[in-house]
C-alpha cells in the first residue's frame, strides 16, 4: 500500500538525529512563543522563517522545525490564559473562560494538565486525520485544471472574508491589498516590469518572508510601544502537574467533540484555529452546560484546547494537498516552501515524498515531545512568563533584523521590512486584518498565472471558468460562502432564534 | 471619520493602481490577457470595497496619544538609522545601541537597558556568526 510505504518513509526522515533534534527544539521554542502574551503562532513562525531559510537546512528539516514551532505555539497559548488571564495568542482566548476561574479556585495545576492532555488529543487526532485526508485530497486535486485552481483561490478568499473578522469589506480589502502587493515585479509571462517605480531591487517582487516579518513582527513592536505592558504577574501556585484519571474521563467527550469540530474548521481554507476553538467552546457549552460554564468547568477548558490544536493540524490539509493555506500560520509555512522552490499541491506527495511524509511523521513525534514538555516541565514555562517586555521585544526585533538581513545581505530589505511594518501597523489600527494580506501576497502570483493559463487554453473565452462540473461546483461553494453567513446571522437576530453572542 | 479617510485613501490608491495597470505594454503577445488584465481586475475590486468604507464606516477606533506617536516615531527613526549604519559600524555595536534604545523605550531602567543591549547583541552575534556559520557584518571601520 502506497499509504503505508509513505508513512514508513516519513518516519525514516523524521527519526534522523538532526530532524528529531529540530523537532524537540521547535516544540520548546514554540511553546515559549505561544505562552508569551503578544507573540502568537504566526509571529513565532514568522520570526524563525528567515533563520530556517538562511541556515541552509534541507527543505524537509526546515519544514519540520517550523511545524514543531507551530504545534508548540498552539500548546503554549493556554499557559498564559490560565495563569495570567491574558491569552497567549488569539486561539487561546476561549481557554481563558474556564481556565482562569479554575486557577482562581486553586486548581491551576489541574487546569494546565487537563488542557495539555486535551491539546495532545486534539493535535494527535488531527494529525491522524491529516495523514488520511491529505492523500485522498491529492487524488481529487488531479482533476483541477488552471481554471479550477483559479476558482479555488477565489473560494479561499471568499471563505476568509466571511468566516474571519468582523467587517467583511475590510477583510476583502485586506485580501486585495495583498494580491496587489504580489503584482509588484516582473510580469511572469511577458517580463514587463510592473509597479517597480524603476527600482531594480523590486524587479524580483516583494519577498513574502520580508512581508511576513514586517507585517507581523515589526507592527507588533509598534503596538507594544503604545501599551507598554509590563511582564505579567503569576499569582497562582502550580500544586501538581498531572490530571487524575477521573478528571480526564469526565472530559473525554468534550475532547473528542472539540477535536472533530476543530479539525473541520481547520480544513476550511482561511478559517483556522481561532474559529476552531471558538466553535468547539460554543458547541460544548450548548451541549453540556448546566450552569457550570464560566465558573471553571473542566469540559469548557478541554473542548477549545482540543479544538484549536486540532484545527492547527486540519489547516495543514489544504496547504499540503492543494497549496491553499487554511490559516495565517500555515500561510507562513507556505511562504517558506515557496522560498525553498517547493510547490505544494497534488504533486508534492509524489515528487517530494520526503517533504510531505517527513512533515506528517514529525508531527506525531512533535506531539509526544510536547506532551512531555507540557506536563512535567510546565513550571519552566510558567516561570518564563514573567520575562519583562523590555527584554523580550528588543531581542525579538533584533532576531527579525538579523534573519531578514541574512537572506540577501541587503540593507534595502531591512528598509522594506520597516516600511511594510508601518503599513501593517496602520492596517491594524483601522481594523483591517493582516492574515488575508499575507495570503494575498502568497497566492497572488499563482492566482494570476492560473487565470492567464486558463484563458490561453480557451483562446480568450471566459466561458472556461464555467467549463466543467467541478468549476461550477466550486462557484456554487463560493456563492454559498458569501451568502450563508449573512442568512444565518439574519435568522439568529430574529427574536427567539438563538441565544446570541457567547 | 477614520474609516472614511481610510476609504478615501484606498479609493485613490485603487484608481492610481488601475490607471497604472492599464498602461503596461508588452512587445509581443504571449497570452490573451497580457500583463494588464489582472491588475485592472484587482484595482476595480479594491475601488468597490473602498466605497463600502466611505458609506458604512465602523465606529471610531482608539488612536494612541501624542506620547505614543513620539515614541513610535523615535523607534522608527532608530530602526532606519540601524539599517544605514549596520554595515559601517558592524552588527555588534549597532545592535547594542538599538536593543538598548528599544528596551529603554519599553520601560527598562539603566541597568536592564545596558544588560539587554550587550547581552542580546553579543550572544546573537556569536550564536549566528560563529556557531551557525551565518556571516554578519563585522563593520567597515574595523576593516571587516
Amino acid at each position: 500500500m502506497e499509504f503505508l510505504a509513505g508513512f514508513a518513509h516519513g518516519f525514516e526522515v523524521a527519526l534522523t538525529p538532526l530532524n528529531l533534534g529540530l523537532a524537540v527544539f521547535g516544540a520548546f521554542a514554540g511553546t515559549l512563543v505561544g505562552a508569551l502574551p503578544g507573540l502568537g503562532p504566526a509571529n513565532g513562525v514568522a520570526i524563525l522563517v528567515p533563520l530556517a531559510f538562511t541556515l541552509g537546512l534541507p527543505p524537509e528539516s526546515a519544514l519540520i522545525l517550523l511545524a514543531a514551532v507551530y504545534y508548540g505555539a498552539m500548546y503554549g497559548g493556554r499557559i498564559s490564559s490560565i495563569m495570567l488571564n491574558i491569552p497567549g495568542d488569539e486561539p487561546a482566548v476561549m481557554t481563558l473562560l474556564e481556565g482562569n476561574p479554575m486557577a482562581r479556585q486553586g486548581k491551576a495545576g489541574a487546569a494546565l494538565a487537563i488542557s495539555a492532555v486535551s491539546s495532545f488529543i486534539g493535535a494527535t487526532l488531527a494529525t491522524i486525520g491529516l495523514s488520511f485526508l491529505a492523500p485522498l485530497l491529492v487524488k481529487f486535486a488531479i482533476l483541477f485544471g488552471p481554471a479550477e485552481y483559479f476558482i479555488l483561490f477565489v473560494l479561499a478568499f471568499s471563505l476568509i472574508g466571511t468566516l474571519t473578522g468582523k467587517n467583511v469589506a475590510k477583510t476583502f480589502i485586506a485580501s486585495v491589498l495583498g494580491l496587489m502587493l504580489a503584482t509588484i515585479g516582473l510580469d511572469p509571462a511577458t517580463n514587463v516590469p510592473r509597479y517597480t517605480f524603476g527600482q531594480m531591487k523590486l524587479f524580483e517582487g516583494l519577498d513574502p518572508i520580508i512581508a511576513i516579518v514586517g507585517l507581523f513582527a515589526i507592527s507588533e513592536v509598534l503596538v507594544f510601544l503604545e501599551t507598554s505592558r509590563a511582564g505579567g504577574q503569576v499569582k497562582f501556585k502550580v500544586e501538581r502537574t498531572y490530571a487524575t484519571f477521573k478528571e480526564l474521563w469526565f472530559c473525554t467527550g468534550a475532547m473528542l467533540r472539540g477535536s472533530v469540530i476543530g479539525f473541520i474548521c481547520g480544513v476550511l481554507p482561511g478559517a483556522g484555529a481561532s474559529l476552531g476553538s471558538f466553535a468547539s467552546y460554543t458547541l460544548e457549552k450548548r451541549y453540556s452546560d448546566r450552569g457550570t460554564f464560566g465558573k471553571g468547568d473542566e469540559r469548557g477548558l478541554a473542548a477549545p484546547e482540543a479544538g484549536n490544536n486540532s484545527a492547527a493540524g486540519g489547516a495543514l490539509v489544504p496547504m499540503l494537498a492543494l497549496g491553499v493555506p487554511g490559516s495565517g500560520t500555515t500561510a507562513v509555512l507556505l511562504a517558506l516552501l515557496i522560498s525553498l522552490n517547493i510547490t505544494p499541491g497534488p504533486l508534492l506527495f509524489t515528487e517530494r515524498p520526503e517533504v510531505a511524509w517527513g512533515l506528517i511523521a514529525s508531527l506525531y513525534m512533535a506531539n509526544i515531545v510536547l506532551l512531555v514538555l507540557n506536563l512535567p516541565l510546565v513550571n519552566i514555562f510558567v516561570r518564563l512568563l514573567t520575562v519583562p517586555t523590555y527584554i523580550l521585544m528588543p531581542t525579538v526585533t533584533l532576531i527579525c533584523f538579523l534573519g531578514v538581513y541574512a537572506i540577501s545581505h541587503s540593507v534595502f530589505d531591512i528598509f522594506m521590512m520597516v516600511g511594510v511594518g508601518v503599513f501593517g501597523y496602520l492596517l491594524r489600527k483601522v481594523h483591517i486584518p493582516l492574515v488575508p494580506v499575507i495570503l494575498g501576497v502568497l497566492l497572488g502570483h499563482h492566482m494570476e498565472v492560473n487565470l492567464r493559463r486558463a484563458l490561453s487554453l480557451s483562446s480568450g473565452d471566459w466561458g472556461i471558468l464555467f467549463g466543467s462540473n467541478l468549476a461550477i461546483t466550486l462557484w456554487v461553494l463560493v456563492f454559498l460562502s458569501l451568502t450563508l453567513p449573512f442568512l444565518i446571522r439574519a435568522i439568529r437576530r430574529r427574536p427567539g432564534g438563538g441565544k446570541g453572542e457567547v | 471619520m477614520t474609516d472614511r479617510i481610510t476609504g478615501m485613501l484606498i479609493l485613490l490608491l485603487a484608481i492610481a493602481y488601475t490607471v497604472a495597470g492599464s498602461r503596461f505594454e508588452s512587445d509581443f503577445l504571449t497570452d490573451p490577457l497580457g500583463p494588464t488584465a489582472f491588475p485592472v481586475m484587482l484595482g476595480t475590486a479594491l475601488g468597490l470595497f473602498s466605497l463600502y468604507l466611505l458609506f458604512r464606516p465602523d465606529p471610531e477606533p482608539e488612536w494612541p496619544g501624542v506620547r505614543s506617536w513620539r515614541r513610535q516615531g523615535m523607534t522608527l527613526t532608530a530602526l532606519i538609522i540601524y539599517g544605514l549604519v549596520l554595515e559601517f559600524v558592524g552588527f555588534i555595536i549597532s545592535s547594542m545601541v538599538l536593543v538598548g534604545f528599544l528596551s529603554q523605550m519599553l520601560g527598562a531602567d539603566r541597568r536592564f537597558m545596558i544588560g539587554t543591549g550587550i547581552g542580546a547583541s553579543v550572544l546573537l552575534y556569536f550564536l549566528f556568526n560563529n556557531l551557525l556559520g551565518l556571516p554578519l557584518p563585522a563593520g567597515e571601520i574595523f576593516g571587516g
